[in-house]
């Protein structure tokens, strides 16, 4: 449409009074002219005027013609509809309130679980051509591998990067970035600044321009920033750590960030809409990789090493080249890479390794994986839930407008008879339905707004929430819209198609047109079967989630997560070196301990969650493994970790202040690397290594009960705890056993903390219960979400069932009369209404049990500990909504009862 | 929205309209006067069908209408070609001269 035409028609809406005016004044001139004529040839004025008017025909059909002519007439009727439907929906506030509070839900709840998918699914990165960006492998693996590759690839190492990026024909750019974040401490600004916890993303110089961003202040990091290893002290910041944590105030840029002792410049802020790569999780702060020794805690130096395999890399296609393309030209360079580095005489492991080693190229245009391979499927499940509880909604709405069609068949019979067009009138209560599901998708995106904020914070498993944008977009608007729309003719089609087909005559005579009344009543049941049967299967996915969730709750730890505070401390940016850091830390320990209702202080390098540390030891005796290099996973604590943590000791001794840096090293070990390693003797006072040549370097001084490491369904792996004097590792978890009341003795554990040294940030205090918890929070998720629609699901079932047999005891109130005067009692009555009432909840129940037992087999990767057609589930849950359904019928069965025979005779 | 009648009859009358305001801005009446003179008052066109008719040309942008002073001085709706409009009547005239060239010699030779 042009822009003219545009202006034209918006004139001919918003200034109609005026167009009429002129329609009048042109028809009108038209008619004088005719008129002057006829008088010039001697007519008398009055005979002029008339044979005028007689020559011109009908005024008003040509004035409506051309006003069809102008194509607003649709619009015209449109407003009009609008505007009678507001009025009648006014008029009935009881059932536009109920219709909109029942979308609202189903559309808030819909719009809301969008939201969240769209932000983990959806979005693209904000660059340029997100579309022309692939990750090297899938962006599942994050950390520091050292191992030769021997299956899909996802990290690699600097040296691979560099020869790639030189020698490609394939990739405009090729950008690197450390696969995972680093939190640090810095001190921002001023010297004596209270350090802030920093998120700190390492990447190449490459990095930004291959993306293609500009910065949105200042400048971004380049190759120059990336060449000399340690030699390049500058950060780019996020938008939302100047504007949000710094207050926004000057520009940033040119000032100062201290991690650890080494100063950075700002030298750019990133934009606002960029907020890093990886899905769920947004850098504070950009560093050239080149100043990876210098970063906290881990200090890696990984420039020079093949081995060194700890990046994510992402290409930016040329153009016209396709990801198989470029696919084939990156596994040829890095089978050369891997020959190179296997050497030409490579051992028969490595030939092996070289021939499984690939690395497959995937869209990176909606950022790295991230969080997103763990939300995926519940957030799909969730959005399909969701879309059922709409449907349950809709099919209410929908038995609402059906009663609502029996009150007004009466007006829309007299209307008809008057020669209002079925379509008008079809029109008109299609628009009512409309306006019913914009109120009620605008609320709904209202609440969605605040819905999926909270639901970012179920989501997450820290005290910060996911850096998740959930607010409002196109995309979301448009879903919800569309949503809305849909809704809209779902729930109103049938119900306005039903309320025009009328029998005019019977309905004018007595008000009730018999035929549509048992459309009307068929349908209506229809509509509650299937709200059963559909509430059902939501509350049977609900009762497997919850059981997942409560067998997964159920599973032991092996410590004891009562009465114990897990503080999490960034210890590696205190500025301290090795030695003196561990001092302190110990130092620590004895001060907290001191605190009164503290029974036990220790630090770990791990507790529970937190990903793991896997390495080879050797062990020096004759006993199996053979003295083979064997995986363990291991862990580096204080002295008092196992009272701290209550796992018992089962034979030998913990740690104790005599095992210091001096003395002879130690190790405790859990039960199932006793059993595993020493099956038929005592591994106490037996030797490991950490290297082949270093065989007797650790004793065996204590063997303790296996605790969970990484999670709860983890099966009992080999554990080795090393202690923190003699292998200082970057602790950061501190450990208190507490007496009774566990929030007391933060306040002074975090005194005591400051006085002992200003540099121990506190990053995060949380029971250890709560901590295990959040080890749960997918699972709590989808279980707290589905029984919550669940719920929601079997009320909105319930209240339609109670509307339906509602409105038949009204239908049918002489009927009962007639029953009840000819010696019905009112026990028949109930047993009567209870009857239809439960014989559609049964039909209801025995689909929706068919329907589950077909679906249900689609979550079962989700589900632990339960089948997914686990009977008990399927038998509680069926009594439930039993249960429910015979309350929701009884009010309206008791009602019946209450028939006067006399009244409801006389009446009718 | 009602139907034109007849789609011939409707295009030819918007083909002549078109013509007859090739010459310069005209209201209604005039229009009327008009082609009711050069036809030899063969061709007549009722208001009822002129002014929608003008209305939808107006609608598609192929004649754009201003107020202005009458012959006699009272306030007039003068319509006037667009640039659109000019194509068009090219177009349809071209089409018209075909069909009826192609019509007047089925009837002659047939």
């Amino acid at each position: 449409m042009s822009f003219a035409r545009l202006r034209r028609r918006l004139r001919a809406l918003l200034k109609r009074d005026k167009l009429e005016q002129e329609l009048a004044d042109e028809l009108r001139y038209h008619l004088e002219r005719d008129t002057e004529q006829n008088l010039k040839s001697g007519m008398e004025p009055d005979e002029a005027y008339y044979a005028a008017l007689k020559s011109f025909g009908n005024v008003d059909l040509s004035k409506e013609e051309c006003r069809d002519a102008r194509s607003v007439k649709f619009m015209e009727d449109l407003i009009r509809d609008i505007r009678y439907s507001i009025r009648l929906l006014i008029k009935n506030p009881a059932f536009s309130l109920v219709a909109v509070l029942t979308l609202t839900l189903g559309i808030g709840a819909n719009t809301a679980i969008f939201s969240l998918l769209d932000a983990i699914l959806l979005k693209s990165l904000a660059v340029h051509e997100p579309d022309k960006l692939v990750l090297f492998g899938q962006g599942e693996s994050g950390g520091l591998t050292d191992g030769f590759p021997n299956e899909s690839t996802d990290l690699f190492s600097y040296p691979f990067y560099q020869d790639l990026r030189q020698h490609n024909e394939v990739f405009k750019d090729l950008g690197a970035l450390l696969s995972i974040t680093w939190t640090v401490h810095g001190i921002i600004g001023s010297q004596d600044a209270e350090p802030k916890r920093l998120e700190v993303q390492l990447v190449s110089g490459s990095y930004f321009p291959t993306l293609g961003i500009n910065a949105g202040s200042g400048r971004l990091i380049t190759d120059e920033d990336d060449k000399v290893l340690g030699m390049h002290p500058v950060a780019v910041i996020s938008d939302a750590l100047w504007k949000q944590r710094l207050g926004g105030g000057a520009n940033p840029v040119g000032s100062k960030i201290i991690i650890d002792k080494t100063e950075y410049t700002v030298i750019g802020v990133a934009p606002k809409s960029f907020t890093g790569t990886t899905v769920g999780s947004a850098p504070d702060v950009w560093i050239p990789l080149a100043m990876e020794p210098q970063m906290p805690p881990a200090h890696w130096e990984g420039r020079n090493k093949k081995d060194a395999q700890s990046l994510y890399l992402i290409g930016r296609l040329k153009e016209g080249v396709n990801v198989q393309q470029a696919n084939a030209a990156v596994s040829v360079a890095f089978s050369r890479f891997l020959q190179d580095w296997a050497g030409p005489q490579p051992s028969a492991e490595n030939v092996q390794n070289m021939q499984h080693a690939f690395v497959q190229l995937t869209p990176a245009g909606k950022g790295i994986n991230g969080i997103r391979s763990d939300f995926a499927l519940p957030l799909k499940i969730l959005m399909g839930v969701v879309a059922v509880v709409l449907l349950i909604s809709c099919a209410n709405v929908a038995n609402l407008l059906l009663a609502r069609a029996a009150v007004r068949k009466k007006e829309i019979a007299l209307r008809l008879a008057l020669g209002a067009k079925r379509w008008s009138l079809v029109r008109q209560l299609l628009t009512e339905s409309l306006i019913l599901a914009a109120v009620a998708g605008t609320a709904g995106i209202a609440l969605a707004w605040w819905g999926s904020q909270v639901l970012v914070a179920m989501a997450s498993d820290g005290p910060r929430p996911l850096p998740l944008d959930v607010t409002p977009n196109a995309r979301i608007l448009t879903f919800s819209l569309v949503a809305s729309i849909v809704s809209a003719l779902v729930f109103g089609a049938t119900p306005a198609l039903n309320a025009t087909r009328v029998d005019l005559n019977a309905t004018l005579k007595d008000g009730k047109g018999p035929l549509q009344g048992n459309f009307q009543s068929r349908f209506g049941k229809a509509l509650v079967v299937a709200q059963v049967a559909l509430s059902l299967m939501l509350m049977v996915g609900a009762g497997l989630f919850v059981r997942t969730l409560m067998n997964l709750q159920d599973i032991p730890t092996g410590f004891n997560e009562k009465n114990a505070i897990l503080f999490q401390i960034d210890t590696a940016t205190s500025g301290y070196k090795e030695g003196q850091l561990e001092n302190l830390l110990v130092q620590v320990e004895d001060r907290v301990r001191q605190v009164p209702g503290v029974e036990a202080a220790a630090f770990s390098f791990f507790t529970f969650n937190q990903g793991g540390w896997h390495s080879p030891i050797f062990t020096a005796d004759e006993t199996p493994p053979q003295g083979d290099a064997i995986v363990v996973r291991q862990n580096t604590v204080g002295d008092d970790y196992f009272k701290a943590m209550g796992i018992p000791l089962v034979s030998g001794r913990t740690f104790t202040r005599q095992d210091t840096d001096k003395s002879p090293k130690a190790a405790v070990v859990s039960e199932t690397m006793a059993q595993r390693f020493y099956p038929n003797t005592s591994p106490l006072g037996r030797h490991f290594g950490k290297g082949s040549d270093k065989r007797g370097e650790f004793e065996i001084i204590g063997i303790v009960k296996d605790a969970k490491y990484q999670s709860l369904k983890e099966r009992p792996r080999p554990l080795v705890y090393y202690s923190m004097k003699q292998m200082p590792e970057a602790v950061s978890n501190l450990i208190l056993r507490v007496s009774t009341d566990n929030q007391a003795v933060i306040p002074a554990v975090r005194r005591v903390l400051r006085e002992v040294n200003t540099n121990l940030p506190v990053d995060d205090v949380v029971s250890l219960e709560d901590h295990v918890a959040r080890s749960l929070v997918q699972q709590n998720l989808i279980a707290r979400l589905a029984l919550f629609f669940g719920l929601l699901a079997l009320l909105l079932a319930s209240i339609g069932l109670y509307g339906v047999l509602s409105y038949s005891v009204a239908r049918r109130r002489n009927e009962i009369g007639i029953r009840m005067a000819l010696g019905a009692s009112t026990y028949d009555v109930l047993k009567a209404v209870l009857r239809s009432g439960m014989a559609l909840t049964l039909i209801g129940l025995a689909i929706g049990v068919a329907g589950s037992l077909a679906l249900t087999r689609l979550v079962s990767t989700l589900l632990f500990g339960v089948k997914p057609t686990d009977v008990a589930t399927f038998v509680v849950v069926s009594l439930t909504l039993i249960v429910v359904a015979l309350v929701a019928c009884y009010i309206p069965a008791r009602r019946a009862t209450r028939v006067d025979p006399l009244i409801a005779l006389r009446y009718d | 929205m009602k139907k034109p009648k007849a789609d011939l009859l409707q295009g030819t009358l918007e083909l002549l309209l078109l013509r007859i305001l090739r010459s310069g801005p005209l209201h209604g009446w005039d229009v009327m006067q008009r082609l009711q003179l050069i036809s030899g008052e063969i061709l007549s066109v009722t208001p009822g069908a002129l002014y929608p008719a003008l209305h939808r040309l107006e609608e598609r942008e192929l004649i754009v209408a201003t107020w202005g002073p009458s012959d006699n001085n009272r306030k007039a709706k003068f319509y006037e070609l667009t640039a659109a409009g000019r194509k068009q009547l090219d177009a349809q005239r071209k089409q018209w001269e075909l069909f009826s060239g192609a019509v007047a010699t089925v009837l002659r030779d047939a």
